[in-house]
């Protein structure tokens, strides 16, 4: 087998609550402001106990019509792009703008044979029973040419590798909330192997009722109405988590590719590994047993001790079980030899943005290295004693993160992790 | 031969126009008023405005009616049964998908509808 290659992330565009492009997204996250916000979920004469999400500002997608969907003038679509896709999809658009601009791809290099599209969501609830609702209204089943392509859980590869003239390959991945995460991972082995020169990674989703509310049934979501504290990872007092949507895109692109268009990466992809919990449909394994696996996985296939980990952006989501879940496995990873990594989850400040969440961290986790900080813990000012010996800064600090793991975990117990370092030279 | 279909209510007509610009569906309205080749004329532009947006209004500057729904305005195959199933919403016929196999430019599509939905007018000229 060929030598594996190097890989680095050399572009980003991110719809996210704290930000619609890099610079804000990263002065979000440097200054700790949330982008949390008053959200009404409920209908004409209903109410809903969830009162908070994680907006995306600047769109109002609230409509099921795409000619009616407003979004900033520097992005120009034509009708063509939009007939076809969902909310999330005018989000992944965008982001995709600014990360192809970003990674300086041409779109000669966009087109080759040798850029592939990995991409991620739950598909768009929203769209889907609108579709179904108009269908059923009909006398013969009538149903809009557009409603498959436009809502199920493909359509970002349907729309996104048809405007974008993607021709290497066309993917989704559906792990749930380590969704993205097993993408960039995935990515990264295509690029490291040969297979691809470069992988567009992207994740979004909808914040919207049809698809964050019904995690409500679950009890997943957290009732506290303070936009400024509803969503505390680690913190004794959280009581579930925040949804959240946008998009995020990541440019997985081979190094050599990179030093030769002159572009400087953000950060290299060291590594990854997965893991399964096997325990429960939703929640993780009470000790984070899978998690465990999972890191340590990572550790051995980077070649890399517990502690020369600089900073762990953890998953955790501001739920119970699955904040004293991830505590335990770092806990057993690191702390019980003595390894002591910065530890934070930026969910505090953006919401839970379900399958996006793992390009989203490992987008944050790149801006860190590239930019020198450790993003902080927001609202945690209890510290549950599950997370005893735990790091966990409460504010961001301005210093190199060192090597970074970005942990994810989905319902079924699917877990990832990804391994970030800086790039050398 | 395919008949027009039944006229909706005007609250069902304007359920059907929530998706479109205002401007288009006052044309629509007036359409459905005062219901003329000419007037029909204008919802099929409309329609196509809405597919294709501005891309179509300079491709018309340029080529008039015989700009081309395919080769022109890139329509596919998904947008032709969308427009076949507006133009039963707006003006109460249903193009079938088989109908757009003679059916290529502007003009073309004009032409048919009203051969369906004035033939008295197409008759006396």
């Amino acid at each position: 087998m060929a030598e594996l290659k190097r890989v680095v992330i050399t572009g980003l565009g991110f719809i996210t609550s704290i930000g619609n492009e890099a610079a804000t997204v990263s002065s979000s996250l440097r200054q700790l402001r949330s982008g949390i916000a008053p959200w009404d979920f409920a209908g004409a004469d209903q109410t809903c106990a969830v009162k908070v999400a994680g907006t995306i500002k600047d769109f109002d997608v609230a409509s099921p019509f795409w000619s009616k969907w407003r979004y900033p003038d520097r992005y120009k679509f034509k009708p063509l792009a939009l007939r076809s896709t969902s909310p999330h999809g005018l989000f992944a658009l965008c982001a995709m703008e600014q990360a192809l601009a970003d990674a300086n791809l041409s779109t000669t290099e966009l087109q080759s044979e040798d850029t592939a599209l990995f991409s991620c969501s739950a598909g768009s609830p929203f769209l889907l029973q609108n579709h179904l609702k108009a269908m059923h209204g009909t006398p013969d089943l009538r149903s809009s040419p557009m409603g498959v392509v436009s809502s199920i859980s493909g359509t970002l590869n349907f729309n996104l590798g048809t405007h974008y003239h993607i021709r290497g390959g066309n993917c989704g991945f559906v792990s749930a909330c380590a969704s993205s995460s097993h993408a960039i991972g995935y990515a990264m082995d295509e690029v490291a192997r040969g297979r691809f020169d470069r992988v567009i990674v992207v994740g979004a989703e909808e914040p919207n009722a049809d698809s964050l509310i019904p995690f409500m049934g679950m009890k997943a979501l957290s009732t506290n109405p303070d936009p400024a504290g509803a969503s505390r990872p680690f913190d004794t007092a959280r009581d579930g988590f925040v949804g959240s949507g946008g998009a995020t895109v990541v440019v997985v692109e081979a190094a050599a590719c990179a030093a030769a268009r002159g572009v400087t990466p953000y950060a290299e992809l060291l590594g990854w590994a997965q893991s399964s919990d096997g325990f429960n449909v939703a929640m993780p394994h009470p000790d984070g047993e899978g998690l465990v696996r999972a890191i340590r996985r990572t550790l051995r296939a980077c070649e890399l001790e517990p502690n020369e980990i600089g900073y762990v952006n953890a998953h955790a989501t501001s739920t119970r079980q699955g904040d004293a879940a991830e505590a335990a496995a770092l806990r057993t990873v690191f702390t019980s030899v003595g390894a002591h990594p910065l530890v934070s989850s930026t969910k505090g400040l953006t919401g839970h943005p379900l399958s996006m969440a793992g390009a989203m961290e490992t987008a944050f986790c790149a801006l860190a290295l590239k930019q020198g900080f450790v993003p902080g813990n927001t609202n945690l000012i209890d510290p549950d004693p599950a997370c005893e010996g735990l790091n966990l800064p409460r504010t961001s600090l301005d210093q190199s993160p060192g090597v970074v793991l970005s942990n994810s975990s989905g319902f079924g117990g699917s877990n990832v992790v990804i391994a970030l370092g800086a790039c050398s030279s | 031969m395919n008949e027009p279909t039944e006229k909706l209510t005007e609250k069902q007509l304007r359920e059907k126009l929530e998706a479109f610009s205002t401007d288009f569906q006052e044309v629509v309205l007036r359409y459905h008023a005062h219901p003329s080749p000419e007037g029909l004329d204008h919802v099929v532009h409309g329609l196509l405005h809405f597919h294709v947006g501005e891309d179509f209004e300079r491709l018309h500057e340029e080529k008039g009616g015989d700009v081309l729904l395919v080769e022109d305005l890139k329509v596919d195959s998904l947008t032709l049964v969308e427009i076949s199933f507006q133009a039963e919403d707006l003006v109460g016929y249903a193009i079938q998908i088989e109908d757009f196999e003679d059916i290529h430019s502007l003009t073309d599509l004009q032409v048919f509808l009203r051969q369906e939905l004035f033939p008295d007018a197409i008759a006396t000229g």
